[in-house]
């Protein structure tokens, strides 16, 4: 029953596919499981809130609008700050592109809204009393204007008049016009300077902004001001006046082309209402104009409450920290993260806050500590949230940040080979794990969009992600032991896992501990109960996993029976050069229950990480990922914590940092027979490649003792141990002659050449 | 201890110096009378002869106006006879000076006095009197000299001062310069208050008490007849006249009030790419540790803790925000950064006080190709700890601690990395150089130099004794060395070089209160080695005291006249922002500087010498190593063939420039018939290496100028570059002027694994064109036609431009143009000359076809246009109270005909020409000395 409850979702979390796909894949949307959420697929998406569908079964999926922090004292709401995201992009219906330009409409309509960004503003004090004519520049109506003394071109002290706007974004910009009303025609601009700023941080020296002058005429006659130019993108506008002479202007013109080079979509935030295992991340992306000149970056986040961002608000104890002014050192107070007593509706947290967490007596570090333990709800209860801030006097609000301690930073871009067919979009094998810690109730992701050229952009039709709930377990503690060793020096460990669960419906079999190379061997299985008493052991230790992928069972150890006449033990189910996987008797699901497995490998880099993850027969492809952490006591050189808790360090196990690249070169055997009996016939290069993270080239050499080469090899690897068989013959596949001969291992690493030698000896 | 004992060596040596030089020169008219004989030493009041007389009557010294008018304190004055003589002011003689010793110096000024007492509040003091700028315009030289040895000591504003260039070269030092020469040895001392030199008058002195100073000095001694040996130090360190001298140090400086006045609460550590435009392989994080070091200021015991010991059980410490989890590491690839946040205020850290740690080292385990920097709240003042919305903000300040050598993406460079956090204290660079000439025929110059920046922890605690901050440093090396030889026909040179990336010969420099903004160039940093690559008596760029040259063109002012040559008529008084070469009349004689020849061996497409960046001007560029090298013969006295080879590495990244080249140069002249010059260039290049440059000042008053990115045009890339100039200048009055340039880039590039062609792209991954020309041929041709004294001068000339695009997106360039110019001279007078003239002149854009623009129903300029300038101009030259008087006036009438594409009707497109008609009036007087 319970297996049967665990079922993979793939959520299409926004975007569209075209109608054709819809039909080819019509089948899988019937099935119940799929919960899918993007109207696109629908045909209706609009890549906003609530454009999802809600599928039958126990997972549960809300939105809740995006809220991102874009600077320290202000949030945007929207899917698309900066509002240069196009959702209706021609001919591809749902699908979502940085906004591309109509050369026929002025951008400067509404340039200034919240959502855009843009301002005007004058640096000249003396004509700020203009500013409240500014936005008549900008507002589409010919008939009202900004008014510098319009006096038919009598001197009004213009000279040098700057009107500088900021266009909320980067544009490809080629034309700016601007002119008076109709009705004041002689009122037009007699002397003008338009400069252009791009807004990027290489364009301004020393706070300074440098300007790039496209069009001045001291002496203008023209009325209708109309300066075309080369397209280039253009943040910054100064139009500086060079007359004395009054003048006005009713509406300024600024008309672009191609995309925006920077645009940005935030996603709402998904709430699976229950923690959810989070798969692959798969989208459908086209690129237009030259590939390599535009992107699409997505980077996800997930968290454990609905809110990820942080209002703070200044707190009643000092911090610690003080600010200098002149000759006095004032204390700064902590950023208290929770409401004031009076906003809180429940009477014992209101009593708590008051009395605690706002009390000016305790020390301030303690109170931010005592707010971190709360209980999540009481803490939830009480936390600052937008409303709260926003009721706030200037004085009190502090930062508003990216909570970090409920939730994940941001993810770094997800590489390309998240970007899939759109055929491959509900497969789950396609696309690239989330980058994101898992499982997560809350998730959220963004797209940053980029382009380097006016005519190239990115685009993308949707996005989609596999969820598996109910997930395997609340976590999963592990941790390694020891955690040191010596480069590629075969070492016993000892896997621990600490099984966190509240809900016995979690549950999982299988588990599998990522190596660093092919285990030699599993010694001790066990799993323990609570009260440390074994429910199950087995032991693999006279099993050799090094030269099989063949799976090991030992039946000789705990068994149980499998409810259809049959047993089930513990088994070896792979063994891989990247780790292997334990079946366990039974399923897993009690709190404090302890897996504890024995093994024998070699480390050879540092910061060698054994990663591991709970499987389920049932899901196959996605596993849970373990959290480092103490999970049992390994003695005096084991750290003491309290078990359960977390420790990154935990898995790594580390080696001396050497400075040899290739170590364990060696032939085995030293002397290899080639005469066909099968014995000796071929003897194996090993060699381990330690500190090596990208595949790299190899070139393998055999010479004879007069230092000719008689047979080579180049191959691409990255750390490891491996081998290279050399069966006697040269490179014209004949036989070489008895006796010694000489081979050296080379690899071309980033650091230079590093080779290894040794002999090897042929007879027959 | 050693650097405290070098500094009381010196200051001993420096005290026995001053004394042996202290030759005093008394004057003849004062002096103190007592028992007969005269003494100018100043003994205080002793008992006057005169005055011991046992009266009542009280009295009355005579002071010093008293004797000099003869007045008695109870006569009478009656100025019947005698008329009344005012007061002579005694500050048009001066005032009275003693020198350390009580010596008397003199009667006269105090110019200037730099001095500094410690420990006092306002200890450093600068005064330079107004009489120190209006008597010698802020500069005065002292010195003396007997036989073979001379020294000199300068004091003054803008000291053109050079110790080596590697180290100290400023066209305008402000301070003191002393000099000793001797025949085979050389030495110089310079020092100055580089945080506030003062660059006017100060009424009275000011006075600092938190300053940054710089003292330094060479030394040089012959070896032999041909070798010279020489050695430079420098260092610019910050220090607090509040406390006593000795209990800081005297190389690495002190903290500054505004530094250790508040105690430090929280650091960051930001881990980044180094090349973040390959978007990988960047910063790799495998562990990090910290290493706090805490003082009990009781018992003075010391205790070291380290991470897991101040980390809060359950909690996690230091907050690790951003990049992304590899295999076994964090990696910040491309934009991304891993920001380590230490805030020792969080609850999560158990560690010592804040204002007990008086040391904070940091140790990472790292790989790839990171950039380490840091942050602190002393660093950005009031700023809370960093946050990802904080750290991408353009005003925070963080140190660059540490860059990876190269661009190393496969971890396989893993190391250790220690590193303390300090705020910077002092900058000190110490070198020798080797200077050898005809050494076995060679001529060499070498130069090894050490950087060593030091910074020191802050503890507020510690402030006020100053006493055991702890000092951490870190050095760059730089070398170079040229080995030259002529042996003719054969000459050949070499040249190698290693600039670390973070050879630095800047330092900060703190205001009053002992703050620095360590994020503002212009205002808070101070150079040793200037940038001035025009080689004027102005710096380049903006620092404290030295406003930017707003007239840059290096290598465009052959006649040294502050003005570019391609815009000779652009003065101060009468700006001129057209170049001269698209000036009506000017056009003929002066050509655009795309037709220049010139050597370019880093590739930007713009020579070398042309060259204008916003860089110190080392001989060679920071953050490269390399060797060029070439040889070759004349083969003519007028012909040189050469054969070179270029070989450059940064090392920061993983970039290179490696050149191969030949130049052929032959300049003959044909007595009689002209000149005939040939250069042509030929380079195989492999460069990767950006040099961006700043374009020429295009007028006196422009604004700061855009820079030129260099976007790479020869990554993989063949180079010709031909020039011809051939004069011929046969007939008398008659001249034939021709220039031909031509210029390939054929780019090297491959294909990929279906045969199809994969070019080379740019630094931006714009594909380039597989060929890139540039053909330039201009031909002119003059007469001066005498008939009498009457000139008339005939002149055409044709300009023909070809310029393909290097990128695939990029428009061509190509144009025609043809001047014709008729000028008439006619003397008048004696003193008067008559010109007139006219110009004709055609401009055809051969790149926009009007034709398309047409069909295309595109309104545009089509970039053709013609014009005709007629210009009238009497010039009369008189003498004129010593000046020779030079008096324009005429006027000049243009009309330039300007052709475009525009709607006729509906739907109807056809070209048409405006007209547009400027007309000029002056009258001008220009005053000459010659």
């Amino acid at each position: 029953m319970m297996k049967a409850a665990l079922a993979r979702r793939t959520v299409l979390l926004a975007g569209s596919i075209a109608a054709t796909i819809l039909c080819s894949y019509g089948i899988s949307m019937a099935e119940p499981d799929l919960l899918v959420i993007a109207g696109g697929v629908e045909g209706s998406n609009d890549w906003e809130s609530g454009s999802y569908r809600l599928d039958s079964g126990t997972l549960v999926l809300k939105s809740s609008p995006a809220t991102i922090s874009t600077d320290l004292r202000s949030v945007d709401a929207s899917n698309t700050p900066g509002d240069v995201v196009d959702r209706a992009f021609p001919e591809r219906t749902g699908w979502i592109f940085p906004s591309s330009s109509d050369t026929n409409t002025s951008i400067m309509q509404g340039f200034d809204t919240a959502a855009r960004g843009g301002r005007v503003v004058t640096p000249i004090p003396s004509f700020r009393f203009l500013a409240e004519t500014f936005g008549n520049m900008t507002d589409g109506s010919a008939l009202t204007a900004m008014v510098l003394e319009s006096v038919d071109g009598s001197s009004a002290g213009a000279r040098g008049f700057i009107l500088d706007f900021d266009l909320g974004a980067i544009f490809g910009l080629n034309r700016i016009r601007f002119y008076p009303r109709p009705s004041k025609q002689r009122d037009f601009i007699k002397g003008y300077e338009v400069r252009l700023n791009d807004g990027t941080s290489d364009m301004i020296v020393g706070g300074a902004k440098i300007y790039e002058t496209i069009g001045s005429e001291t002496d203008n006659a023209e009325i209708d001001v109309d300066i075309r130019f080369e397209t280039q993108f253009v943040r910054h506008i100064r139009l500086r006046s060079l007359s004395p002479a009054g003048f006005e202007i009713a509406e300024i013109e600024v008309y672009t082309e191609g995309f925006v080079p920077k645009a940005l979509y935030v996603s709402d935030i998904f709430d699976f209402g229950e923690k959810a295992l989070l798969g692959n991340l798969r989208s459908i992306g086209e690129k237009l104009s030259d590939v390599e000149r535009s992107r699409a970056l997505i980077r996800t986040r997930t968290g454990d409450d609905p809110n990820p961002t942080q209002y703070t608000r200044r707190g009643q104890q000092p911090s610690g920290r003080v600010i200098q002014r002149g000759s006095s050192f004032d204390p700064v107070p902590i950023d208290a993260l929770w409401k004031k007593a009076g906003d809180v509706s429940d009477t014992r947290l209101a009593a708590l806050v008051e009395d605690q967490l706002d009390n000016a007596d305790l020390d301030g570090r303690d109170v931010l500590l005592q707010f971190d333990r709360l209980p999540f709800a009481d803490r939830q209860a009480i936390v600052l949230d937008q409303a709260a801030y926003a009721a706030l006097g200037g004085g009190e609000k502090t930062d508003i940040r990216d909570d970090l301690t409920d939730w994940s930073p941001w993810s770094p871009a997800y590489p390309l080979d998240s970007v899939v067919e759109q055929g491959q979009l509900r497969d789950p094998q396609a696309g690239v794990p989330v980058l994101s810690p898992t499982p997560r109730r809350y998730f959220q992701f963004k797209i940053e969009f980029s382009s380097d050229i006016f005519d190239a952009a990115t685009g993308v039709g949707a996005v989609a992600v596999d969820v598996i709930s109910p997930i395997f377990a609340d976590s999963l503690i592990a941790e390694v032991f020891p955690r040191q060793a010596d480069v590629g020096v075969e070492t016993d460990f000892t896997y621990a896992v600490l099984v966190k669960n509240r809900t016995p419906t979690q549950r999982f079999d299988q588990f599998k501990v990522q190596t660093p190379i092919r285990t030699e061997s599993v010694g001790a299985v066990a799993v323990l109960d609570a009260d440390g008493s074994a429910r199950w052991e087995a032991d693999f230790t006279n099993i050799s996993l090094a030269d099989q992928d063949l799976p090991a069972e030992d039946t000789l150890g705990s068994c149980i029976d499998d409810g259809q006449g049959g047993q089930r033990c513990f088994r070896i189910l792979e063994s891989k050069a990247d780790g292997f996987v334990v079946e366990l008797p039974g399923e897993i699901s009690e709190d404090n229950t302890l897996l504890r497995i024995d093994f024998k490998t070699s480390v050879l880099r540092v910061g060698t990480r054994f990663g591991a993850q709970a499987l389920n027969t049932v899901e196959p492809l996605f596993g849970q990922p373990v959290a480092a952490g103490n999970a049992f006591d390994f003695g005096q050189e084991d750290i003491d914590a309290p078990p359960g808790s977390l420790d990154a360090g935990n898995l790594f196990v580390e080696v001396p940092v050497v400075k040899g690249l290739l170590v364990n070169v060696r032939a085995v055997p030293p002397v290899l027979t080639p005469n066909g009996d099968t014995s000796n016939d071929v003897a194996q290069i090993t060699y381990d490649i330690t500190n090596i993270a990208r595949p790299t080239d190899i070139q393998i050499k055999i010479f004879d003792l007069s230092g000719r080469i008689v047979r080579s090899a180049r191959l691409t690897q990255s750390s490891g141990r491996f081998s290279w068989p050399w069966d006697g013959l040269d490179q014209s596949n004949m036989l070489v002659p008895p006796g010694n001969y000489i081979f050296s291992v080379a690899l071309n690493a980033g650091t230079g050449e590093e080779t290894g030698v040794g002999v090897v000896s042929v007879a027959y | 201890m050693k650097v405290r004992e070098l500094g009381l060596t010196c200051l001993a040596l420096f005290l026995l110096v001053s004394a042996a030089v202290d030759a005093q020169s008394y004057g003849a008219r004062l002096g103190v009378q007592r028992g007969g004989s005269v003494s100018f030493e100043p003994t205080g009041s002793g008992v006057m002869f005169g005055a011991l007389d046992p009266t009542v009557r009280r009295w009355y010294v005579p002071q010093e106006l008293v004797a000099e008018y003869q007045w008695r304190q109870w006569e009478y004055s009656n100025y019947a006879r005698q008329p009344y003589q005012r007061y002579v002011n005694t500050n048009r003689e001066g005032d009275y000076f003693y020198d350390f010793f009580g010596d008397y110096v003199s009667r006269g000024w105090l110019i200037y006095d730099w001095r500094h007492d410690q420990p006092q509040q306002g200890g450093s003091s600068i005064f330079k009197g107004d009489n120190f700028n209006k008597f010698f315009s802020n500069l005065t030289v002292s010195g003396d000299s007997q036989g073979q040895y001379a020294y000199a000591i300068t004091v003054g504003n803008s000291i053109r001062t050079t110790l080596t260039p590697m180290t100290f070269s400023k066209p305008r030092f402000n301070g003191v310069q002393i000099d000793f020469a001797a025949d085979k040895y050389a030495a110089t001392v310079i020092a100055s208050r580089i945080s506030d030199p003062r660059e006017g008058v100060t009424p009275t002195p000011e006075t600092r008490t938190n300053t940054t100073s710089l003292i330094g000095g060479r030394a040089t001694v012959q070896v032999g007849d041909f070798v010279t040996l020489g050695g430079t130090l420098i260092d610019a360190r910050n220090s607090n006249a509040a406390l006593d001298m000795f209990d800081g140090n005297l190389i690495a400086g002190n903290l500054t009030s505004g530094q250790s006045g508040t105690p430090v609460s929280a650091i960051a550590v930001v881990l980044s790419d180094d090349s973040p435009d390959d978007g990988e392989g960047g910063a790799a994080l495998f562990r990090h540790d910290i290493k706090i070091t805490e003082k009990d200021f009781e018992t003075g015991l010391e205790t070291v803790w380290r991470l897991e010991q101040v980390v809060r059980p359950g909690t996690t410490w230091p907050t690790v925000i951003g990049g992304f989890e590899r295999e076994g590491f964090t990696s910040a690839d491309g934009e991304e950064k891993i920001i380590l946040n230490y805030d020792f205020t969080d609850p999560a850290y158990t560690g010592p006080d804040l204002t007990s740690i008086i040391d904070v080292e940091f140790e990472y385990l790292l790989a790839n190709d990171y950039r380490i920097q840091m942050w602190s709240n002393n660093q950005s003042k009031g700023q809370a700890p960093l946050t990802p919305t904080t750290i991408l903000a353009d005003d925070i300040v963080l140190f660059t601690v540490e860059r990876a050598e190269g661009n190393i993406q496969d971890i396989s460079n893993v190391s250790v990395v220690r590193f303390d956090y300090g705020l910077p204290t002092a900058n000190l660079i110490g070198g020798f150089t080797l200077e050898g000439t005809d050494i076995l025929g060679f001529d060499i110059y070498g130069e090894w130099d050490r950087n060593v920046r030091y910074s020191q922890y802050p503890n507020a605690a510690r402030f006020a004794t100053n006493q055991g901050h702890e000092i951490s440093s870190r050095h760059a090396d730089a070398a170079i060395l040229t080995v030259s030889r002529q042996e003719y026909p054969y000459f050949g040179f070499a040249e190698l070089y290693s600039i670390e990336d973070d050879y630095s010969t800047s330092a900060f420099l703190s205001n009053d209160t002992g703050d620095f903004n360590y994020d503002a160039p212009t205002t808070g940093l101070f150079e040793f080695v200037d940038d001035n690559d025009d080689q004027d008596s102005q710096s380049d760029w903006s620092r404290k005291g030295d406003s930017r040259d707003a007239n840059v063109f290096p290598g465009w002012d052959e006649n040294n006249d502050f003005t570019s040559d391609f815009n000779q008529n652009d003065t101060d008084g009468r700006p001129n922002d057209i170049p001269d070469y698209d000036e009506p009349f000017l056009r003929h004689n002066v050509d655009r500087p795309e037709f220049l020849f010139g050597i370019d061996l880093n590739n930007n497409n713009w020579i070398d010498r042309f060259e204008d960046d916003d860089q110190p001007d080392y001989p060679y560029e920071a953050d490269r190593k390399g060797f060029n090298v070439f040889g070759g013969f004349h083969a003519s006295p007028e012909m040189r063939v050469f054969g070179g080879r270029l070989d450059e590495e940064m090392f920061s990244d993983n970039r290179h420039n490696r050149s191969t080249y030949g130049l052929f140069t032959l300049d003959k002249d044909y007595s009689g018939v002209g000149r005939l010059r040939v250069f042509n260039m030929l380079r195989k290049v492999e460069d990767t290496i950006p040099n961006d440059r700043l374009p020429p000042t295009p007028f006196l008053t422009a604004p700061l100028q855009l820079p030129v990115i260099d976007f790479l045009p020869a990554p993989d890339t063949w180079i010709n570059t031909a020039w011809i100039g051939l004069d011929y200048t046969a007939v008398q009055n008659f001249r034939v002027i021709n220039k031909l340039k031509y210029e390939i880039f054929n780019q090297s590039e491959g294909e990929d694994a279906l045969g199809a062609r994969t070019p080379n792209r740019d630094i931006e991954g714009t594909p380039l064109e597989s060929e890139s020309n540039f053909f330039g041929l201009i031909n002119k041709v003059e007469y001066d036609l005498k008939i009498g004294s009457l000139s008339i001068l005939p002149r055409f000339k044709s300009e023909l431009l070809n310029q393909g695009g290097f990128r695939e997106d990029e428009d061509d360039r190509e144009h025609w143009m043809l001047i014709e110019t008729l000028m008439i001279q006619l003397p008048l007078l004696r003193q008067s000359t008559i010109t007139t003239g006219i110009e004709l002149a055609q401009f055809y854009d051969r790149f926009l076809d009007e034709g398309q623009l047409i069909d295309d129903k595109l309104s545009e300029t089509t970039g053709d246009f013609n014009s005709v300038n007629f210009a009238f101009q009497l010039s009369n030259r008189s003498q004129y109270l010593g000046y020779l008087l030079t008096t324009q006036l005429g006027f000049r009438v243009g009309r330039t005909n300007t052709e475009s594409v525009e709607q006729i009707e509906p739907g109807v497109f056809d070209t048409r020409t405006e007209g547009r008609t400027e007309t000029t009036s002056f009258i001008t007087i220009y005053a000459g000395v010659e």
